[in-house]
């Protein structure tokens, strides 16, 4: 795999843009300098060496101010496999402005956070302190931190073609729209809450997960009309029409440039591929960069998932291995009794890795460096 | 306190919700299956909307009366005396398939990377698998107990936290998180 040498701790120059894709295989994060010092967040995982926020140890590792170099954190959905760690990121980022679906104004998702708070806080009084939701712990905090932050870095939420950042910088300047969810998708999160919300109001508590991939936010980031950059969240198709990746193809209609680097939908899944994407919202032969997830029976992406994506392009990047690590103990008992009586166990995440992309501005030649466990498909 | 005015405030559940939650009693370890298993009460709950706790007549130990109903259900419900324990992994429910229970269990609060397991339905007793659903709290113990001939087998089970909502009792919901959002000038 080619690879720059450089080491991890490197920083990029003042005129050189970044993409770093963290994928431990649960959970990813993706950093990102738009140049003159300026980065940004989207998503959040944590370290299996060190238990910390993968993107926040990367950003110190390399000496940026966090607090005030940091413009831009964005919760693209609510599930723990891409939030966890982000609270902390966003309370060190003291400049930056936060950014999720706007499926966090609807009355019905304060309501489930209050139920979900709830049981957290009994569980906590009943001495149990093991359970949590991820997704609930860390918008929480977040939300906590918005009511100190001052105003004039309100958050923003996001919807379909919206402008979410922007640098007028004369030298660099950056557009950074979000193209999903839509406003199919927005009405259906909501069916989905109040759902969601009469299960939780039943007698028996319990602590779901929040939101569907559906209200996932998806961001295309310009750097000065050259360099385009596709973050597809986990955004995934559905059979109903204003919805998934064929609305943002919609609304997308060619507008800006085409997009060298594809952070790929919902860890390369079939369902989260759209031929259309390719064809019109990227280069030809892109980069492509993906992030494992071993939760399912298949861990994703399939081979089926990387045969195709490598059909469309030779440039694809993965985190981290797909799949984990078996569960081993010490004590010969413990081992012999999980193998006996569960189909399966694993420590999830088991590996790691992190696929860091650098170009220069004028340039569409992309340096490459693979970490941990990051392989080329 | 008078017992019997204990056992009152139980019975016409005017008491149920003095210390706002508690878990319902689920039939005790090892006999979960069987419909006659006594709870730590001394009578049965196998329902999940069988809130009636005193419905066949409590029998409350002296020294527990007065204490608050949390420490009248302990947390490690049911009970396990007989038990030499190895692990005990609190776990939460993530999906459920078809004959296959898919759960994260954490043995501390700062255990990473988690253990996540595929569990066949047929673990869970019969009695607790109406309760199964995503995000259920499920329970999981790994450990010795001796047979009566001082045999030792090594044990694992599962079972599921029945914990009621405070709110149920038609106390009001704390709503922090509304308040909160509402206040944030959102662009």
């Amino acid at each position: 795999v080619p690879s720059t040498g450089n080491s991890l701790d490197t920083p990029p120059g003042d005129q050189q843009i970044e993409v770093s894709v963290f994928g431990p295989g649960f959970g990813e994060s993706i950093v990102v300098h738009v140049g003159m010092g300026d980065w940004l967040v989207v998503d959040s995982c944590k370290s299996i060496r060190d238990k910390a926020c993968a993107p926040l140890v990367y950003l110190r590792l390399l000496g940026v101010d966090v607090a005030s170099r940091v413009r831009l954190v964005v919760a693209s959905h609510w599930h723990d496999d891409h939030i966890r760690g982000l609270a902390e990121l966003f309370s060190e980022a003291k400049n930056a402005r936060f950014v999720c679906s706007a499926a966090v104004r609807l009355p019905e998702f304060s309501h489930i956070l209050d139920l979900a708070e709830e049981t957290l806080e009994v569980l906590d009084d009943l001495g149990i302190d093991q359970i949590s939701q991820i997704g609930v712990t860390e918008i929480t905090r977040i939300i906590q931190e918005l009511e100190t932050r001052q105003s004039g870095i309100n958050p923003i939420f996001a919807l379909g073609m919206r402008e979410i950042w922007r640098r007028s910088s004369s030298r660099m300047p950056v557009l950074v729209r979000s193209l999903s969810p839509s406003d199919s998708e927005f009405r259906l999160s909501q069916q989905h809450l109040a759902s969601l919300a009469f299960r939780m109001e039943k007698l028996v508590m319990a602590v779901p997960t929040l939101e569907p991939n559906n209200t996932s936010v998806v961001l295309s980031i310009r750097v000065d009309d050259e360099i385009g950059l596709l973050l597809g969240s986990d955004l995934e198709n559905r059979s109903i029409p204003e919805t998934g990746w064929q609305e943002v193809l919609n609304i997308w209609n060619g507008v800006g440039v085409r997009h060298d680097i594809f952070k790929v939908s919902h860890h390369g899944s079939e369902n989260g591929h759209h031929e259309g994407i390719w064809a019109e919202m990227l280069v030809p032969e892109p980069i492509a960069v993906l992030t494992p997830f071993n939760r399912l029976q298949v861990p994703l992406p399939t081979t089926a998932d990387c045969n195709r994506l490598r059909r469309l392009s030779k440039r694809v990047y993965l985190t981290a291995i797909p799949g984990a690590r078996r569960v081993r103990f010490l004590d010969r008992a413990i081992e012999r009794t999980i193998r006996e009586h569960t189909n399966a166990a694993i420590r999830n995440p088991s590996y790691q890795g992190h696929v860091r992309l650098r170009a220069n501005l004028g340039s569409h030649t992309w340096d490459l460096d693979l970490f941990g466990d990051a392989i080329k498909v | 306190m008078n017992p019997s005015t204990q056992t009152n405030l139980l019975t016409n559940g005017e008491g149920i919700f003095v210390t706002n939650f508690w878990e319902i009693a689920s039939p005790p370890f090892g006999a979960a299956e069987t419909a006659s298993a006594p709870n730590a009460f001394g009578t049965q709950a196998t329902k999940e909307e069988d809130t009636s706790l005193a419905s066949t007549g409590p029998i409350i130990p002296s020294e527990v009366l007065g204490k608050p109903l949390l420490q009248l259900l302990p947390v490690n419900f049911p009970d396990v005396s007989g038990w030499e324990i190895l692990k005990r992994y609190e776990g939460v429910v993530i999906a459920i398939e078809e004959e296959v229970v898919h759960a994260r269990f954490k043995e501390t609060a700062d255990d990473f990377p988690e253990l996540e397991a595929k569990i066949a339905t047929s673990e869970i007793p019969n009695s607790q698998r109406a309760l199964l659903r995503e995000g259920a709290f499920l329970v999981w113990l790994i450990g010795y107990t001796k047979d009566a001939k001082g045999a030792t087998r090594r044990e694992s089970s599962f079972y599921i936290r029945r914990i009621l909502r405070p709110s149920y009792s038609g106390k009001e919901l704390n709503r922090n998180i509304r308040d909160s959002l509402r206040a944030i000038h959102w662009e």
